[in-house]
Parts: C-alpha cells; sequence; structure tokens
C-alpha cells in the first residue's frame, strides 16, 4: 500500500440528452492507492458506472484530469488508450459479457490473443487463471452450459489472465443467487490479499460492500466516505 | 383467436433495416423477371399479331418460311378464284401475291449492315391488309420504283424516311410513304410494286400468296382442301395468325426460358434472405411468442402470424418491383427473327397479367421464406416466456 | 492467424444463417457465371474463326446465292491459296424436330482440307468422299441425334422440298477448343442434281484459305472488285466478321445480359448486406466486451470483416464449382442454338472476384459501426 494509483482531479462528465446538457458529475477528485480494495456504493443514476469507465478508460471527462498507474489517460488517443488498458485493467460485469460461442477456457484466453505470446504459453496462461478461480475442469464447456456463478468465475479469470494490476468490477454479484454471490465475493477477497490486485468495485449490496476494504459513496455528483444505514 | 394484423406490421416496422433489405431483394428478383417476361413478350405481340384470323397464307408445301417459299404465276391465277376468297369492296377476289426477300441495308447511325424484309406486292393489296394505315406520305404507285417503309424503321434504317432513296439491285428506290400496322412486324418491312421488283431482283416467282377468307372458318378446312385438289398439292395453306404465331414461337420460347432460369435463381437469393430475416425475427421475439402461448393464442395463430408477415413482407417487395419494372415498358429494341431471317422491331411489353405473375412470384418467394421460421415459431414451448434472453 | 478460431466460432453461431447465405451467394454466382457462359458462347464461333479465311456471300442478301463459276475467279485472285464452297441446307430432323442444328452442302474435299478444325478418322474421311449421298455428323450432333456411323438420316427440306436421305459416314470431332460440333455436312453434287435447271450451280458461300493472312483486307477488295458489276455482286469479309456479323443480329443481348448479371450481383450485396447487419446488430455487447478488454477498433473492424469475406468467399467458391459442374462440359442442351456454351475458368475467375468483393461491400458498414462502436455505449445497451 502507499503509492496513489488512481487520481481523478476536477472531473466533470456531462451527457447530452436531445440537446440539453445533463451534469452526472461534477469536479470530482478521488484517489485509489495500490492494494486497495474499495466498493463504490450510491443510488441509481449517481454516475458510479460512468466513474468506473473513466477510471478504465471507457470513457472520457468533459473537464478534468484522470491518472491512472502514472498515465493521464483522459488525454491518450484511442489506439493507445486500447493498448493499455489490455495490459493494465480487468473488467468484471454484472451480466458476465462472456462470447457465447466461444468455450470457457477461449474466453480467458482472449485478452491474450492482443500479447505476442504464442499459443502453447497463451493456452497455459488460461489454464491457470481457469485454475485461480477453480473451474479448471469446465475449461471446454461453452456459456450456456455453466451456471451464473459459474459464468462470473469464467470472466473473473479472463479479468486476470493478463495479470493487471487494477481490476474494475461494476456489481459483480448483482445478478446471482446468495450462495454464488458468496463464492465470488470470496473469490475477488483472495485476489485483494494473495495476489495484491487494486480492485474497485461498483455495487448495491451491501454483503459485497462489507468485502472490501473502503467503502465510498457517490450521490449527486459528491464522493463521500465511510458506510450508510441500508 | 388470431393474432390482429397490426401486431405484424408494427415488427416489420421495427426491424425496418432488414424488413427494406429484404423487401428489396425480392423487388429485384421481380424487376427482373417481369424485364425479361416484357422482351418476351414485345416480341411474341409484334410477330404473332401480324396474322389474322380470317386471312389465309399460302406457301409452297413444305416451306418454312416465305423465303424459303416459290409460287409460280399458274398458281396465283389458280388460288385467286377457290371459292373460299372473298370478295373486295370492288368485287375482286380479296387476294395479294407477295415476292419477299431479305436486304442487307445499313442501320442508322454507323451504317452497321443489317438485314430487312422487303415484300413486292400484287393484287388486292390494299383491301386484304385492311390495318395498314398511313403514317406520312402515299402508298407506292403500283409499277414505279417507289417504295413505302414501316414506322418501325424511321429512325433505324438509312434512307428509310420520306423522300429518301434506297439503292438496291442497281436501282434508287424513292421512299414515298411511310405506315403503321398494328405494331405487328410488317412495321419492319419495306413494300413496293411486285413486277417491278421481280424484274429488279431479277425473280421469276411470288414467295406467298394471302387471301382473305370468305368464311373465316374455312381456315380449319384449308389442310383438307389442299390435300384434296391435285392442282394444289405442292401448295400448303395456313391460317395467317396461327403462321406468325408458330413463327414467334421459338425465339419467344427461349427468352421465357432464359426469364424462368435467371428468376428462379435469383429467388432462391432473396429467399434466403428472406428465411434469414424471418428466423432472426422469431429469435428476437421469442419472449414475446411465449408470451402470446402463455395468454392462450395457438400455436396455430402463431404460424399464421408470423407466415402471414412474412407474405406481407413479400407484397410490399413485388409491388415495388412492379414498379420498378416499369420504366422499361414500351423500350424499343430489335433482333432478328431466325424464321425470316429479317430484323424485327419491338419494344418491351408490360401487361396487367404479366404485374400478376410477378406479384404471384413474390407472395411464392415469401411463402417460401417464410414457412419455416414460422414453424420454429409455433413449435416454441411457452416456458419461453419465462427464458432469460 | 490467431484470430481464426474466434471468426469461425463466430460462423458457427448460427449454422443455419451461415448456411442459407452461403447457399443465396453460391447460386447468385452459379446465376451470374451462366450469364457470361451465355455472352461467351454468342461470340464463340468468332473467337474461333480462323484468321486465315475469307467468306464471299452475295451482296445483296445472305440469302441469295452466287453463280458456281464465281470459283474459277476468285481462284485466280492475288493470295488465294485455297478455295470451297457451301450452301445452307435448312431442312428439319422430323424425328426431332426441337433439335436445331446447322446442315451445309459442301464441296467435300477441300472443305475438310481448309477446316482442319473438323478432325476426322482416315477410314470416315474416305467413306464419306466416295459416297454420293453420304454425310458428316459433328460429335456432340450424333449423341443428341442419337445417330452412329451407317444409320440412315432423313431431312425434310424447306428450302429445297422433298425428302433428302442421307447415310451416316462419318463423326468428326472439334480439334480445338470451341469449334462447332453440331453441325451437318454433305455433298454440294448431291444437292445440286436433285435441283430444278433454274436454280443449279448455285452456292451459297464461297470460302477462301489465305496464303498470307495479313492481307486479307487488301485480298476481299480485290475479290468483290471482280464481280462489281455482275448480275450478282459479291461481298467479303474475314470469317471472325461473318460470325460477328451473326451475333450482332441478335440486337443488344451484351447489354440486356450485363444489365440482368448487375442486377443478380446487386441482389447478393442486399442478402450478404442484410445477414451481416443483422448479426452486427445482436452482437453489440460483445463487441463492446472485446474493446474493454482492450482489442483496438482496427482488429474489431479487421474481424469483422474477415468474417464476411470468409461467408462470400465460400458461397462464391460454391457457386463457381456447381456452374463448372453443371455447365462446364454440357452445353448440350443449348447446343443446337448456342454451341460453345460453357462456363470457363476465366468466367468462374470473375465470379470468385466478385463474390470477394460484394462480400467486403456488405460487411464493411457493419464492421466500421462496429469499429466506432464505444465499448461503454455497447455495454449499455443491454
Amino acid at each position: 500500500m502507499g503509492d496513489v494509483i488512481v487520481a481523478l482531479s476536477g472531473v466533470d462528465k456531462f451527457y447530452d440528452r436531445r440537446g440539453q446538457s445533463v451534469p452526472v458529475l461534477e469536479k470530482l477528485d478521488m484517489e485509489v492507492e495500490r492494494g486497495d480494495f474499495i466498493a463504490l456504493m450510491g443510488p441509481s443514476g449517481s454516475g458510479k458506472t460512468t466513474l468506473l469507465n473513466l477510471v478504465g478508460g471507457l470513457d472520457e471527462p468533459s473537464a478534468g484530469r484522470v491518472t491512472v498507474l502514472g498515465e493521464e489517460i483522459s488525454a491518450l488517443g484511442a489506439r493507445a488508450l486500447a493498448a493499455w488498458r489490455a495490459r493494465h485493467i480487468g473488467f468484471i460485469f454484472q451480466f458476465y459479457h462472456l462470447i457465447p460461442v466461444l468455450t470457457a477456457s477461449q474466453n480467458v484466453e482472449l485478452p491474450l490473443l492482443l500479447t505476442r505470446l504464442r499459443r502453447r504459453e497463451r493456452r497455459r496462461r488460461a489454464a491457470l487463471a481457469l485454475e485461480i478461480v477453480g473451474l479448471a475442469d469446465r475449461a471446454g464447456h461453452r456459456p450456456g452450459e455453466l451456471s451464473g456463478g459459474q459464468q462470473q468465475r469464467v470472466a473473473i479469470a479472463r479479468a486476470v489472465v493478463s495479470d493487471p494490476e487494477l481490476l474494475l468490477a461494476d456489481e459483480p454479484t448483482g445478478d446471482l443467487d446468495a450462495r454464488s454471490a458468496h463464492d465470488i465475493l470470496d473469490l475477488m477477497k483472495a485476489l485483494h490479499a494473495q495476489h495484491g490486485k487494486t480492485i474497485l468495485m461498483v455495487t448495491h449490496d451491501p454483503r459485497a460492500a462489507a468485502a472490501a476494504r473502503r467503502v465510498l459513496h457517490l450521490d449527486k455528483g459528491v464522493l463521500e466516505e465511510g458506510v450508510r444505514a441500508p | 383467436m388470431a393474432l390482429p394484423l397490426a401486431y405484424n406490421l408494427r415488427s416489420l416496422f421495427l426491424r425496418r433495416t432488414a424488413t427494406l433489405m429484404t423487401g428489396a431483394g425480392i423487388a429485384c428478383v421481380v424487376a427482373v423477371f417481369i424485364s425479361v417476361m416484357a422482351l418476351a413478350e414485345g416480341f411474341r405481340a409484334a410477330v404473332a399479331t401480324t396474322g389474322r384470323p380470317d386471312r389465309a397464307l399460302i406457301l409452297r408445301d413444305g416451306s418454312t418460311a416465305e423465303i424459303n417459299s416459290a409460287i409460280d404465276r399458274g398458281a396465283w391465277d389458280l388460288l385467286r378464284t377457290l371459292p373460299l376468297v372473298a370478295l373486295g369492296p370492288a368485287g375482286r377476289p380479296l387476294a395479294a401475291a407477295d415476292m419477299v426477300l431479305v436486304l442487307n441495308h445499313g442501320k442508322i447511325p454507323d451504317g452497321t449492315p443489317t438485314n430487312v424484309t422487303v415484300r413486292g406486292m400484287a393484287g388486292e393489296y390494299r383491301a386484304l391488309r385492311a390495318e395498314v394505315r398511313l403514317v406520312e406520305g402515299a402508298w407506292f404507285t403500283p409499277g414505279s420504283a417507289e417504295v413505302m417503309v414501316g414506322r418501325a424503321l424511321v429512325g433505324r434504317l438509312q434512307d428509310c424516311r420520306v423522300g429518301g432513296m434506297i439503292r438496291q439491285a442497281g436501282r434508287d428506290w424513292t421512299v414515298v410513304g411511310v405506315f403503321s400496322a398494328g405494331g405487328s412486324a410488317f412495321e419492319s418491312e419495306i413494300w413496293g410494286a411486285a413486277e417491278v421488283m421481280l424484274d429488279a431482283f431479277e425473280r421469276k416467282v411470288f414467295q406467298s400468296v394471302t387471301v382473305g377468307l370468305r368464311v373465316p372458318g374455312d381456315a380449319e378446312a384449308l389442310a383438307e382442301l389442299f390435300a384434296g385438289d391435285v392442282r394444289l398439292k405442292t401448295l400448303e395453306g395456313t391460317r395467317e395468325d396461327r403462321y406468325y404465331e408458330a413463327q414467334s414461337g421459338m425465339l419467344t420460347g427461349l427468352i421465357r426460358g432464359l426469364g424462368v432460369f435467371i428468376g428462379v435463381l435469383m429467388a432462391i437469393g432473396a429467399v434466403v434472405g428472406a428465411m434469414n430475416t424471418m428466423y432472426a425475427a422469431v429469435a428476437g421475439r421469442r419472449r414475446e411468442i411465449g408470451t402470446l402461448l402463455a395468454m392462450g393464442f395457438s400455436p396455430g395463430a402463431i404460424f399464421f402470424s408470423f407466415l402471414l408477415e412474412s407474405l406481407l413482407l413479400a407484397l410490399a417487395g413485388s409491388l415495388l418491383g412492379c414498379l420498378l419494372s416499369l420504366p422499361v415498358n414500351g423500350i424499343a429494341t430489335g433482333t432478328t427473327n431466325w424464321a425470316t431471317f429479317s430484323e424485327v422491331a419491338f419494344a418491351f411489353k408490360i401487361t396487367p397479367s404479366l404485374f400478376l405473375t410477378g406479384i404471384l412470384f413474390g407472395l411464392v418467394m415469401g411463402v417460401l421464406g417464410g414457412a419455416l421460421p414460422a414453424l420454429r415459431a409455433a413449435r416454441l414451448p411457452a416456458a419461453a416466456a419465462l427464458t432469460r434472453l | 492467424m490467431r484470430y481464426l478460431g474466434f471468426v469461425l466460432a463466430n460462423l458457427r453461431r448460427s449454422r443455419l444463417r451461415t448456411a442459407l447465405t452461403v447457399l443465396g451467394i453460391a447460386v447468385a454466382i452459379l446465376l451470374f457465371c451462366s450469364l457470361e457462359a451465355l455472352l461467351f458462347a454468342f461470340r464463340a464461333g468468332a473467337d474461333v474463326a480462323d484468321a486465315s479465311r475469307l467468306v464471299t456471300r452475295n451482296k445483296v442478301s445472305l440469302v441469295q446465292p452466287l453463280p458456281l463459276a464465281y470459283r474459277d475467279r476468285i481462284a485466280r485472285v492475288d493470295n488465294v491459296k485455297d478455295l470451297t464452297y457451301a450452301n445452307w441446307f435448312g431442312g428439319v430432323y422430323e424425328a426431332r424436330r426441337e433439335e436445331f442444328f446447322g446442315q451445309f452442302a459442301v464441296e467435300a474435299e477441300s472443305y475438310l482440307r481448309i477446316h482442319p478444325e473438323y478432325r476426322l478418322g482416315e477410314e470416315a474421311r474416305a467413306a464419306f468422299l466416295r459416297e454420293r449421298n453420304a454425310c458428316l455428323l459433328g460429335r456432340k450432333l450424333a449423341a443428341r441425334l442419337g445417330k452412329r456411323e451407317g444409320e440412315m438420316l432423313v431431312l425434310k427440306g424447306s428450302i429445297f422440298s422433298g425428302q433428302w436421305e442421307f447415310v451416316v459416314r462419318g463423326i468428326y470431332d472439334g480439334a480445338v477448343d470451341g469449334a462447332n460440333e453440331n453441325q451437318m455436312f454433305f455433298h454440294w453434287a448431291y444437292l445440286d442434281e436433285a435441283r430444278d435447271a433454274a436454280r443449279k450451280g448455285q452456292v451459297g458461300i464461297l470460302i477462301t484459305q489465305l496464303a498470307d493472312p495479313s492481307r486479307a483486307a487488301a485480298t476481299s477488295v480485290a475479290i468483290d472488285a471482280q464481280f462489281e458489276s455482275s448480275a450478282a455482286a459479291t461481298r467479303t469479309e474475314t470469317e471472325r466478321a461473318y460470325r460477328l456479323g451473326f451475333f450482332s443480329m441478335y440486337g443488344n443481348v451484351t447489354f440486356l445480359l450485363r444489365a440482368i448479371g448487375a442486377a443478380v450481383v446487386f441482389t447478393i450485396l442486399l442478402v450478404g448486406a442484410n445477414t451481416m447487419m443483422m448479426s452486427a446488430r445482436e452482437r453489440t455487447a460483445e463487441v463492446g466486451t472485446l474493446k474493454t478488454i482492450g482489442f483496438p477498433d482496427r482488429t474489431v473492424f479487421l474481424l469483422a470483416m474477415a468474417e464476411a469475406a470468409l461467408i462470400s468467399v465460400v458461397g462464391g467458391a460454391l457457386g463457381c464449382a456447381l456452374a463448372l459442374q453443371l455447365l462446364g462440359g454440357a452445353g448440350n442442351f443449348l447446343g443446337g442454338i448456342f454451341p460453345g456454351f460453357r462456363v470457363s475458368l476465366a468466367t468462374a475467375s470473375i465470379g470468385m472476384a466478385l463474390a470477394l468483393a460484394t462480400g467486403l461491400l456488405s460487411g464493411f458498414v457493419p464492421a466500421w459501426s462496429a469499429a466506432r462502436l464505444r465499448a461503454a455505449d455497447a455495454l449499455r445497451r443491454i
């Protein structure tokens, strides 16, 4: 822990809805330290996902600076941003977003196609990632043949296969039953504690918030520390 | 319970792009099909309408075309006196003897040679061919080197206009008139006086004799008459319209065959497009279908609904295709009639029945494209309503 | 090609859709190849025409004959190495009325000499030359009529009336690609002796073989000059020009067939584009995922184009294969009217190229949209 790897300063974000400018984030400042595990909570529409997208370089701020891992990503071009993202960020989504026609192992291998690694090495790393999430025996199955919890684990394996420093998760347990949610959160805690990943997680789920180390609240564009009563 | 039409229309509208593209595909196929058939129909109309059911064309036995035939003066004199020949307004037999020849003459604009039929006429040709009208100028004077040209030749063949001079067989033939003949193949011919032409082209016999029948029904008895009379044994008479109908047959059949071949193959492409679209529609609406089934609509109703949607799409496409083919109607073109070896000018001809055929064709495509997807839709279990997409 | 697996997996997503699209493209390419083959057939006679031969006919009309006596005067023209003559017979084979084929009364020995593209066995040639009423059939024609050597062939004359009996004494093969094997030849003398006095000694065309083909134009003029003021003036042209004259008789067929071809191609475009767009729309979220993982826009674009290209190449190959198989050798059912109707390798290649081009074109818009899609928007859409 210690150094700041994510820094947002003076970030504004507006959306254009039929000619009108709707502010989502205004003059936002945020810092995330290496090795942190943060739960970002708040009411619907408060801009949590937007914030996540900004950190992951999926979106650019209307004003202000976003610096992640020493790189001012708000100033990068699209091509460079994609390459940067492939190397440093792993995304986890509420609805998994696996490619249905590919097997679990092929899905996990996907980010590695962007590297120079040869096929044997890619397969090895994918297998390794699947082992970490405990699904080595399902490598040849398609998403349609897996349960929700299993699909999310494959998604997590995909997120970590290229060994990124930062994991961004958007409602990872939102679509899961209590048991699966529990497994996923355990997995994430393990990734954080044993593998040193920095995790920024958007969630509605109080149990998920409990798994994190820090909780931030976003409401009407204002970021606050601490937990509110559910 | 049947599903409301509005449901289908709305669905088609929601998937606008796919609907549009599939409809456009069907429109293309229908348009091409109608156009090629219009070509065949135009040719058929030009040639087949040349003959009349109340006239008989007499040729030498075994000749398949006028240019292959030969009828001497003796036969001509005899034929005029046959009882089945009607009498013209002046009391003379309604009969004409033609010398028919195929000439090489230059086309407009560059003089590329083409073949044109020249007909030298003797007898009561004006009264016999009553459908012929003067568009400009006058009829040729018998015994002179005057000729008149069919209106289809004006602007297509060199020198074919009133005042023009056609040089052939070492003589100058003056064009004194332009005639029309009901859009038939006669309009692609040059007409003149038989005696003068026989002399100029060093011919001694006519090629054909045409007579008006006193009793139109006598046409059926022609074969018997000619077989039974020893003086007429070397000749053969056919009802004129049937003769020309047969003549146009081969090329018309060929063009129609081409049209069907092209149409069917193109249709496969369009049906494939329709199937893809409909399958995607079914897949995209699984939840809807499951819900409808849960509500109590029968699988049969679902089937018909999707089939109907496909048909609506096909109908719209067909109508568009008919519209697209319209500009083709009336475009003038020409080709060589193999039977007479000379060029016949005609125009693309779209008829209401052709439109109907095109629309039917389109609907068939719609059925083929929509049947299997509709079947799949009808077979979905109601549980599809509860399935997460 | 590390991404090949991914592209193939996407095509397997809906096997039915992929199969249907491939089929649609294949059929369209088949049609295109057929139309091109038809055009090729129309010109075939002209392309095979020997460059060293001239055809002389009556200037007024092909239907008018020329006196045989012209033969001697033509033979004396400079550059004329050899000469033969022929008459179009134009009869009907009544047993198979619908089979149309060319029948020619020729001066046998010189005709075969001047036309080395008709290959005949020694024995057959001798038998043919020996008998007065012998005839030769091309191999394709013999097959269609079901006639063998030694069998009788009866034609009903229409220009030359009556029943004409022949004995098949030889079956010739075309020695070059495109040579017409749908013709029947018999002896001019046999025709002439049966004609009435007024029409004896007449031929339809005279064919000359030149010693020096490069002087064809000058020689044509020289031959025509011989007969300028005669009763029957002549018109001499190269054999190629003569055959092309028949082609132009059909009117603007080239334009018609090309226009139809264009419509066919346009329809493929629609079918292909429709499929690509539907697939693309269903995969918006996936595109978003790929971009989130870090796939650059360009790769996403290329993957989509690769998919389109693959479908159209497979469809095109299938269509060309079908065309070559169904129409490659057999011009038979249209052989009587269009000798030389076949799909050549060149046509098939054009068909393939066309398939690929339309595939790339129809895949372009969806691929471009996918490339421009922002991950955040894509993921938001579900």
